[in-house]
């Protein structure tokens, strides 16, 4: 007999089921020849920054330890109202870069609090360099991380180029669990980069073409997510967003469960209100992939995410009350119910069609991460194994509870911060 | 206009809905393996039937002398298998897509042959009255919208299966059998069951959820012996 539960499961396995057969099809595909920039043109390095103290000089550093020339940077450190030590740090430091190398400029300036945004337009209003490249303060770039990046403005419709984010220094079960999801996003982002259809240009440096940023308007408050909508502006001016595939920047991650809770919120609290305020994209053949398959995959995996976690709520629920109810009758004597019970199963007992679908899913997992692991130029560490775990099988439902947070607050209207 | 590749989205499909149809093949052949293995454990049930029945009627007619101890060993054995059965029978039932009237003509067989052992059980115990200190109990339920408490029921059925295990003989019937099968509308007249659950211990008649410590109290004044009511009676 099927219900309204089989049904809706089988919902959710043919959407999952499709979006990976899609992704498969997508990398069958020839990738396509991009025309690579020669030389090395001058480029802004925005660094916006609110609170990093501590942080701000190990970004600073390594900038300076890139491999670009120098005379052909300027940097714009921004301090968006402190109130710690972020601004004494940054001016100090500065004078440092100032002595030691020959960079076009370095400025350093302090503002009232306005938000990130705020700061990244106040910079645009200084910068007259044909590109220019935000750089969160809490983020440190590898050293090949900007050359690699700017080779791919070959094409002069392209009009942002992102980095492949990396964990820095993963210390304990959070963040080992968020490299893997790192690891993981970045092999989808190198997908739907084929589909043209990347839309975060993320804020550990994104290199931008700063006449197109301009003429589209620079950036906006956007409900704290201002680079996801500059990205879908900029894709929905048609101009091209790129995923450089070679260009690591390590980027400092939360640390407890309550500060990744609170980020991934903030994300996907402003990604569900911009799909909001963009949708008329949605499912809008002129945009192609990005509006037919890209916009409604990331509203619709917010809400797959929490059918699949209900249904499994319901799952475990169904499957535990009758032994609780069991065990309330043994007056909680688990000994008692454990001598009492017997082991009755044979092979028909197995639901075939759950464990298949479970072999096909879990199968196409590892070859994904597998392949990620490929792509992200890392070896996989034993020692990694139990967050890896955690990853696969727990994680997702944790980003189905944050989803349940994104629309609970957008029902009940609550606003939402960026600050840490 | 950007790139849209109409071709790529239908090839999608097209492999998405080839990987599902193999699902249900799978899930297709999988009812047809289990309505086999209940027809083939149904051909047992009938026979063990007919030869506890035989056996019973000749420890009536004093042809086994002294043998009550091996008839009930074979009886119990039986009738674990039934309940087992009777068990998995309703979860793969609840679980079909495709052979729902196959698995619903297995119910009505497995119901038929739970009476049969009723009725076993109860000449049991005129014929062997010293081997045979157990409590038939006729549970009737129905289905969670219209008789919630039946789950409850069930687990506190359980409970005392599991307890006592040979000492309490529970033959669960499904409301719902009355429309296919005759015998379960006649026995729901015997015993004037209107509503679920009902339990009818030996030949009493419960109306309605009865709880642990009800139950107890019910089944404990039904055994003989000292030992079952040690284990019941406190």
């Amino acid at each position: 007999m099927i219900g309204w539960i089989e049904i809706l499961q089988d919902i959710v396995y043919f959407f999952s089921l499709y979006y990976v057969v899609f992704w498969v099809l997508v990398l069958l595909d020839d990738e396509p020849n991009s025309k690579k920039l020669k030389g090395h043109p001058e480029v802004s390095i925005i660094i916006p920054a609110y609170n990093e103290e501590g942080n701000i000089v190990p970004t600073l550093k390594s900038v300076e330890a890139m491999d670009y020339p120098k005379n052909k940077l300027s940097i714009y450190i921004i301090d968006d109202g402190s109130t710690d030590n972020t601004y004494k740090e940054a001016l100090e430091y500065s004078k440092l870069m100032l002595k030691n190398d020959n960079y076009k400029r370095v400025v350093v300036f302090t503002q009232k609090n306005q938000g990130k945004y705020a700061a990244m337009n106040a910079a645009l209003k200084m910068i007259n360099t044909e590109f220019f490249a935000s750089l969160d303060a809490d983020s440190m770039p590898s050293k090949d991380a900007l050359k690699k990046l700017m080779e791919c403005f070959g094409n002069k419709k392209v009009a942002g180029v992102s980095p492949v984010l990396k964990v820095y220094k993963p210390s304990n079960m959070i963040q080992t669990i968020q490299f893997f999801e790192y690891t993981i996003n970045h092999f989808y982002k190198s997908v739907i980069n084929r589909l043209d259809s990347v839309h975060v240009l993320p804020g550990p440096l994104s290199v931008y073409r700063t006449a197109i940023v301009k003429k589209v308007g620079c950036f906006r408050e956007a409900h704290k997510t201002e680079d996801m909508e500059l990205a879908m502006r900029i894709q929905k001016a048609q101009y091209k967003i790129v995923q450089c595939n070679g260009a690591f920047v390590f980027t400092k991650t939360p640390y407890t469960i309550k500060s990744l809770y609170r980020q991934r919120h903030r994300w996907n609290y402003g990604t569900f209100r911009n799909l909001i305020d963009y949708r008329k994209m949605m499912f809008n053949r002129k945009y192609g992939d990005f509006g037919i398959f890209q916009l409604p995959m990331i509203m619709l995996s917010g809400l797959l995410g929490i059918i699949v976690l209900g249904l499994m709520i319901h799952a475990f629920w169904k499957s535990i009350t009758p032994n609780l109810k069991l065990l309330q009758l043994y007056n909680y004597n688990i000994l008692a119910l454990i001598r009492d019970s017997s082991i009755n199963m044979i092979w028909l007992d197995i639901d075939l069609r759950a464990l298949i679908t479970f072999v096909i899913v879990f199968s196409l997992t590892l070859m994904i991460v597998w392949m990620s692991f490929r792509l992200y130029k890392q070896k996989y560490g034993l020692k990694t194994t139990l967050p890896f775990i955690f990853y696969l099988f727990f994680y997702y439902l944790f980003l189905a509870v944050v989803w349940l947070g994104v629309f609970k607050d957008y029902i009940i209207g609550t606003k939402v911060g960026w600050r840490k | 206009m950007r790139i849209f590749q109409k071709r790529r989205y239908l090839f999608a499909f097209i492999i998405t809905a080839a990987i599902f149809f193999i699902g249900f093949f799978f899930g297709f052949l999988m009812d047809l393996q289990r309505v086999n293995y209940f027809t083939d454990m149904n051909n047992v049930e009938t026979l063990n039937i007919k030869s506890l029945e035989l056996q019973q009627q000749l420890l009536k007619d004093n042809a086994f002398d002294n043998q009550c101890n091996a008839f009930r060993f074979m009886f119990d054995k039986a009738i674990v298998e039934l309940e087992n059965n009777r068990d998995r029978l309703e979860n793969y039932n609840l679980q079909s897509k495709v052979k729902q009237a196959d698995f619903d003509l297995l119910m009505r067989e497995y119901t038929i042959s739970q009476i049969n052992f009723l009725s076993i059980a109860k000449n049991l115990k005129t014929s062997c009255a010293n081997s045979s200190d157990f409590v038939t109990v006729l549970y009737f339920y129905s289905d969670q919208a219209t008789c919630p408490m039946c789950e409850n029921q069930a687990t506190v059925l359980d409970y005392y299966k599991m307890h006592l295990k040979q000492n309490i003989l529970i033959f669960a019937i499904n409301e719902k059998m009355d429309k296919t099968e005759p015998l379960i509308a006649l026995l729901k007249n015997v015993y004037n069951v209107t509503k679920y659950p009902t339990l009818v211990v030996e030949n009493d008649v419960y109306s309605g959820y009865i709880d642990k410590d009800a139950l107890n109290k019910i089944l404990c004044g039904q055994y003989k012996s000292n030992d079952t009511r040690s284990l019941i009676c406190g």
